[in-house]
């Protein structure tokens, strides 16, 4: 709940305005039978015909202007319901997006997206019908509680228990409802996050002969889902059917005792039965909207709980207090460093220095780690034991975007949107103005590559950049990090997918970039590394050799050597 | 394709659901109302004195047996609504999923991933929620004519002037039918841009990290978000709007029975037990003209959504979303077909295969070539050169602009059908795996042969990597086979080409992912297999191009020279 109010709190003045309309169309409401009432009562004595026309008219000017204020409602609610959600879909993303590395391990995109829209929007709908009917609704049931008071307070009384009895059990049978909706909910989201997943693996599927399995694997989830929602609406059925029972029984327990009360000649006209019938009718509406949205109300918590939750999984990386680091080159310093995803250690007491713009070379087999130590570099995670340092600083002591900035980070699967050139490249940043982009693509000697392009920036990249080929997306990788001016590269495997000719158009660039910055370069490929100043290998997660390239290089004994030596034939062709 | 059609397609594929769904909506809005607003008429009449009809009690007891008929009707059928209008969804998405995968080799996704996700979640719903519609429109009607019938007898000239403002709304909510399609497409596919831009960042999340744009990114999509906000508000607004004219519309009527009344209440031939019959009636028969409204709202809902449905499927011919197929909503699921029989591939031949993509400059240009039974050939190439644009041409992953593509001298007219397992397998230069277990994503489906898998994994250079998970090859890979490494996935996928023992094998850039040692073992245990295996593979690696028996080297999408090794 603290959550809607946080949401809705600056969007105060709507909210005020959306309560006036809503009481404007229940006073309305309400004064419709009332009129009725006269009318009847005033036939009955006999009246002259045209006192009862302006009874009539009276009664249709109250009709038209019940419309008008429903359909303001509308708009009222409809805007201010949209209005909260887009701040809390927003936050929603930027919350997600800041989310380590294990959390996405666990939760497809399509599974993200059912959360952040699908339940989101669950919530929408909860701002603009649960809020305004229920208590738009609510209002209106003891107005015509009042006036049935007014009628006789006998049965006043009887409704009033009656309308009680069902707010009980509204409010507390509602639970198996709520479980029901929010296992169909969860089954909604598998579904979409199979889709969305064979949707991104066409190619292999197709060509594994995999189309069968796939549409079986669908089926199970369709049918799942068709079972949830079977049971959800079952539950709700007969929940709203109970609602409506206790109401049946109510208005036939009040019009008899009407009836009775007439034939007493008790205060009770031809009239006020009239206005106890249509009240009762009037009672109907409302309760049943009220069970509908305490209905919703399930789905919505569901989705609030779910949202909730998400906000709670914290980024095991936060903020340090915010020691700055020195300006240019920095120096970058492994101490004593080991990591673990869950049980199984990738590093173990990894220690390695690199002075301001030198730049180190990191070898091993996959598996070894390498990748882990670049994303340590990065902060996605923290050692388990040890100490990662930049220009001699803990990086833990930073705050996670001035570390970022001053870091540039090339990874060897490329990520792109549908979307122009220019956003592929910027990153969406508005500020980037196309002379500095320009200025870029010089630097990589890419200026003839963006000539071939007609739209040049503004060419459109088809969805997760189609369009362009895996090398291609690896120049727009290096071309971000350019961008970012960083003091730290680390390029992670950035060449291995490229054909000779242009790896040697990047490496030009590469060695530019590397030109005043400290460089940590990871590759398979020994060629990469002979930029390198100096050399650690990695063997399953430890370090299995450290030094000066040019000392190892000496040294026919070192493991370097025996690997360049072994590799030789490779350098040659 | 009109919408009508689609419908009444709906209905045939469900037709014990539809009837039982029609019989629900004429027995809940026609067969109890009638007699309810009769028993409300005796109820009134004998307060008011009037000695005919029913006496005050058995009128009242009337009204209660049907109101509580009309409670628990719904439940006791089953909620037939409800399974109708879920089986069409089945339908509807079991169709756009196959379609999909049918329709890849033609044109590829047409959409971004999540956009097409957006489709598939949100508008068979849209569909289904006619069928609904309809069954309820048919329950009306009866009562429509029933209750005409009946407020006719009392009081004619009454009747014929509250139905005509009944008629008139109907026909204005058919000429703003088009409006109301217009403003629902708007509001429909500002969500889709939502959630499609959604989903690419929530994929491509590492960039934004690594980019450090998340501000930015956010604040692109809150701008979406309003744009959303106001075409949703507006549609919504538009509705209630048409909705509550008719709604209200029985106030009015109302208004006007008390007009005409007055007069005759005085002269007695219309009693209080007449005015509360056409209350109770003029409530129901309110709901008619909107009942029509929906329905045709939900028509024009259907031509947006069906429309945007095929355009995910543009090839596929209109009723294809609607072609009848098994539910499987009994607990029983669909067989897996047996895969084709397997040919000896004795030669294969390429001629002047050509494609180029959209935009004009990159491409595929008059490929021509051969491969022999056992023979290993390399295609390499600059990047941007074609070379995945070739395999993707061959294997029927891309509509061939031109070209003709020959199997031991048979045509093959149809690659994407054609090119499975056992007859080819591929491995792509960027797999991906489910996140089902490692052994799942293995087989896919086929069957599992122990010895076969083994063989797999050793030739794939896994067995390290299984032995190390915590379940073997039951372990859990997660999205993307996001719990393996980067090599881990290429190898896993390489194990799942060669599960399938296919007489062509083709790699696109393999070693991608792999370091030299790796790599090499990879090789080594591939040469060793022998001469029974013919290989098509992308690389630039100098281990691969040694031992290739034939080198295609592309440049700017032609082969260059004559090909040997």
């Amino acid at each position: 709940m603290s959550l809607l109010a946080t949401y809705l709190r600056p969007q105060a003045p709507r909210t005020v305005l959306l309560g006036l309309l809503l009481l404007a169309g229940i006073g309305l409401q309400l004064a419709n039978p009332q009129i009725v009432k006269v009318f009847i009562d005033r036939a009955q004595a006999g009246e002259p015909f045209e006192r009862l026309v302006w009874v009539a008219l009276l009664f249709l000017a109250v009709a038209v202007l019940t419309q008008g204020a429903a359909v303001a409602e509308t708009y009222a609610a409809e805007d201010l319901g949209w209005r909260t959600t887009n701040a809390l879909r927003a936050d929603l993303t930027r919350h997600v997006l800041d989310l380590d590395a294990s959390f996405h391990a666990e939760h497809s995109v399509g599974e993200l997206i059912e959360r952040i829209d699908g339940d989101v929007s669950a919530v929408a709908e909860f701002f603009s019908r649960f809020i305004v009917q229920v208590l738009g609704n609510g209002v209106f049931l003891l107005g015509v509680l009042v006036l049935l008071y007014r009628e006789d307070w006998r049965i006043g009384a009887l409704l009033s228990l009656c309308t009680l009895a069902a707010f009980v059990f509204m409010t507390r049978g509602g639970g198996f409802v709520g479980f029901r909706s929010k296992a169909a909910r969860q089954a909604a989201a598998e579904l979409s996050s199979y889709v969305e997943e064979r949707l991104g693996g066409l190619p292999d599927l197709k060509t594994s002969g995999a189309d069968g399995y796939a549409m079986r694997r669908l089926h199970e989830r369709l049918a799942a889902r068709f079972r949830s929602i079977g049971a959800s609406v079952m539950a709700g059925s007969l929940f709203n059917g109970t609602v409506g029972l206790m109401f049946v029984l109510g208005t036939g327990a009040a019009l008899g005792l009407s009836t009775l009360l007439l034939s007493q000649a008790s205060a009770i006209t031809v009239g006020s039965v009239y206005v106890t019938f249509r009240y009762t009718g009037m009672l109907r509406q409302p309760l049943e909207r009220l069970a509908r949205q305490m209905q919703r109300f399930q789905t919505a918590t569901g989705g609030i709980v779910r949202i909730h939750e998400l906000l709670a999984t914290q980024p095991r990386v936060f903020d340090g207090p915010g020691t700055a680091f020195p300006d240019g080159a920095l120096a970058v310093e492994l101490d004593g460093v080991s990591f673990a995803y869950d049980a199984e250690p990738v590093l173990r007491d990894v220690s390695f220095r690199v002075e301001p713009g030198e730049v180190l070379g990191l070898l091993g087999r996959t598996g070894s780690g390498k990748t882990t130590i670049s994303r340590l570099l990065f902060r996605l995670h923290d050692p388990t034991e040890g100490v990662v340092r930049l220009g001699e600083t803990d990086i833990r002591a930073a705050r996670l975007d001035a570390l970022r900035t001053r870091i540039g980070l090339v990874t060897q699967d490329v990520q792109l949107f549908q979307g122009t050139l220019r956003d592929n490249v910027t990153l969406f940043d508005p500020n980037v103005p196309d002379a500095r982009l320009s200025e870029v693509f010089n630097q990589l000697a890419l200026e003839d590559w963006l000539r071939e392009l007609e739209a040049g920036f503004d060419t459109q990249l088809g969805p997760g950049g189609r369009g362009l080929s895996a090398g291609e997306a690896q120049l727009i990788a290096l071309t971000r990090v350019f961008l970012k001016n960083p003091s730290l590269v680390v390029l992670d495997e950035a060449s291995s997918r490229l054909d000779p000719h242009t790896e040697a158009l990047l490496e030009g660039a590469v060695t530019r970039l590397l030109h005043g910055r400290t460089g940590v370069v990871i590759a398979h490929r020994l060629s990469t590394v002979e930029r390198a100043d100096r050399i650690v290998i990695l063997e399953a997660g430890q370090i299995a050799e450290l030094g000066r390239r040019a000392d190892l290089v000496r040294d026919p004994t070192s493991r370097f050597a025996r690997l360049l030596r072994s590799g030789i034939a490779e350098a040659l062709v | 394709m009109s919408p009508i059609v689609v419908l009444l397609r709906l209905v045939c594929f469900s037709p014990r659901y539809f009837v039982a769904c029609v019989t629900f909506a004429v027995v809940l809005f026609s067969v109890l109302p009638i007699p309810l607003g009769l028993a409300t008429r005796a109820f009134f009449n004998a307060l008011s004195g009037e000695a005919a009809g029913l006496n005050v009690w058995s009128a009242l007891a009337v009204l209660v047996a049907v109101g509580l008929a009309e409670v628990f009707i719904g439940p006791a059928l089953g909620n037939p609504w409800n399974s109708l209008q879920q089986k069409s969804h089945v339908l509807l998405r079991r169709n756009l999923f196959e379609g999909i995968l049918r329709g890849y080799g033609r044109h590829g996704l047409p959409e971004s991933a999540a956009e097409i996700i957006s489709r598939f979640r949100d508008d068979p719903e849209n569909i289904g929620d006619a069928l609904d519609a309809l069954c309820d429109l048919i329950g009306r009607t009866f009562f429509t004519v029933g209750a005409t019938v009946v407020m006719w007898q009392i009081n004619s000239t009454m009747t014929v002037v509250l139905l005509l403002p009944l008629l008139v709304s109907s026909f204005l909510m058919n000429a703003l039918g088009d409006k109301i399609m217009a403003y629902n497409a708007a509001s429909r596919s500002a969500t889709s841009r939502l959630t499609g831009f959604l989903g690419e960042l929530l994929g491509a999340r590492l960039a934004i990290k690594v980019g450090g744009a998340a501000p930015h990114a956010v604040a692109r999509l809150s701008a979406l978000g309003d744009d959303r906000r106001r075409r949703a508000v507006r549609d919504r607004v538009f509705n209630e709007l048409l909705d509550s004219f008719n709604y209200h519309a029985n106030h009015i009527g109302t208004g006007v029975v008390l007009l005409l009344g007055a007069q005759a209440i005085g002269n007695g031939t219309f009693t209080v037990g007449d005015l509360a019959l056409f209350v109770v009636y003029l409530d129901q028969l309110s709901y008619y003209a909107p009942e029509i409204g929906r329905l045709i709202g939900d028509l024009k809902r259907i031509e947006v959504s069906y429309g945007r449905m095929r355009a995910v499927v543009p090839d596929d011919p209109p009723a294809a979303l609607v072609a009848p197929a098994p539910a499987y909503l009994d607990g029983k699921l669909p067989e897996l077909a047996a895969p084709p029989a397997r040919e000896r591939l004795e030669r294969l031949r390429v001629r002047h295969l050509s494609y180029s993509y959209p935009g004009g400059e990159r491409g595929i240009v008059d490929v021509s070539f051969e491969l022999e039974r056992g023979s290993f050939t390399v295609i390499t190439g600059r990047i941007g050169a074609g070379k995945t644009t070739l395999l993707h041409a061959l294997l029927g992953l891309l509509p061939r602009d031109a070209g003709r593509i020959f199997w031991n001298g048979r045509e093959v007219h149809d690659p994407g059908t054609f090119f499975v397992p056992p007859r080819s397998a591929y491995t792509p230069q960027v797999p991906r795996l489910f996140s089902e277990t490692l052994g799942e994503n293995l087989l896919l489906g086929q069957r599992y042969e122990p010895v076969a898998v083994e063989r797999a994994i050793h030739a794939a250079v896994l067995e390290p990597d299984v032995a190390v998970l915590e379940r073997g090859l039951g372990t859990p890979v997660g999205p993307r086979g996001v719990k393996l490494s980067g090599g881990q996935v290429q190898r896993a996928a390489a194990a799942r080409m060669f599960v399938r023992e296919a007489e062509l094998l083709v790699f696109d850039d393999l070693s991608a992912a792999l370091d030299i040692e790796t790599e090499a073992e990879l090789w080594a245990r591939l040469f060793a297999r022998g001469g029974e295996v013919t290989c098509l593979v992308v690389s630039h690696r100098p281990v691969a191009l040694r031992r290739a028996d034939q080198v295609l080297h592309l440049e700017h999408g032609r082969l260059m020279g004559p090909a040997t090794g």
